[in-house]
């Protein structure tokens, strides 16, 4: 693992998201999601299932959709921080 | 957006299915008839010209995309390099020890192995996030 300042850098990040939660509250299946946003819905899919980690400009994008901050859709867990 | 990525979709195919149609009438023609080196050599290059149509398309495909399905494509390609980097590689070291017969192997059996490889590549990547 490479170090910095003697701290090792973490390359594995798990991010939580609340898509699904903040989707029920919309009433919107993940096409309808994907349509609003203009991406695939399986790109919906993976985002949501934290199989893929999306870029700040559709992290940004869903948050305006969903009328929410990003810091409340995406969340990084307590050991990622480090 | 999407819509646009679905056309383009089309049009990759259309072009794939024109470029490999042209391919193998061109391979064909050159296998079965007696033609002058010339003519040969003409034939033989007439696929480069679809194959740069088939090159736009993919190219203005992969622009249209979302990120998920780049980071596909971008794996798959990467898979199919790698694997035809170590076909190359392994038929290269045999081939210093036991020449290879050019009736049973060429440069034009490469085509559908890199084919392959990119299905494999795309398969595992498409897999994997779904």
């Amino acid at each position: 693992m490479p170090l910095v300042g003697g701290e090792p850098i973490v390359n594995t990040v798990n991010m939580q998201n609340s898509i699904k939660v903040e989707r029920a509250r919309k009433n919107w299946t993940q096409a309808e999601l994907a349509v609003r946003i203009g991406i695939s819905r399986q790109a919906v899919n993976a985002i949501e299932s934290g199989k893929f980690v999306p870029s700040t400009l559709l992290a940004l994008k869903m948050a305006h959709v969903f009328g929410t901050p990003v810091e409340s859709v995406f969340k990084l867990e307590t050991d990622d921080w480090k | 957006m999407y819509g646009k990525t679905r056309l383009r979709k089309k049009q990759t195919r259309a072009t794939a299915l024109l470029w490999g149609a042209i391919y193998l009438i061109c391979l064909l023609v050159i296998r079965q008839v007696e033609l002058p080196t010339k003519a040969g050599i003409g034939i033989s290059l007439v696929p480069v010209i679809f194959f740069f149509i088939f090159l736009i398309t993919i190219i203005r495909e992969v622009a249209s995309m979302d990120e998920l399905q780049r980071k596909i494509q971008t794996e798959a390609v990467i898979v199919a390099f790698l694997l035809g980097l170590l076909l190359l590689m392994t038929l290269g070291m045999l081939d210093q020890v036991i020449p290879l017969d050019q009736k049973h192997w060429g440069y034009l059996d490469m085509v559908p192995f890199m084919g392959l490889f990119y299905a494999i590549g795309w398969w595992r990547a498409h897999r994997k996030y779904s």
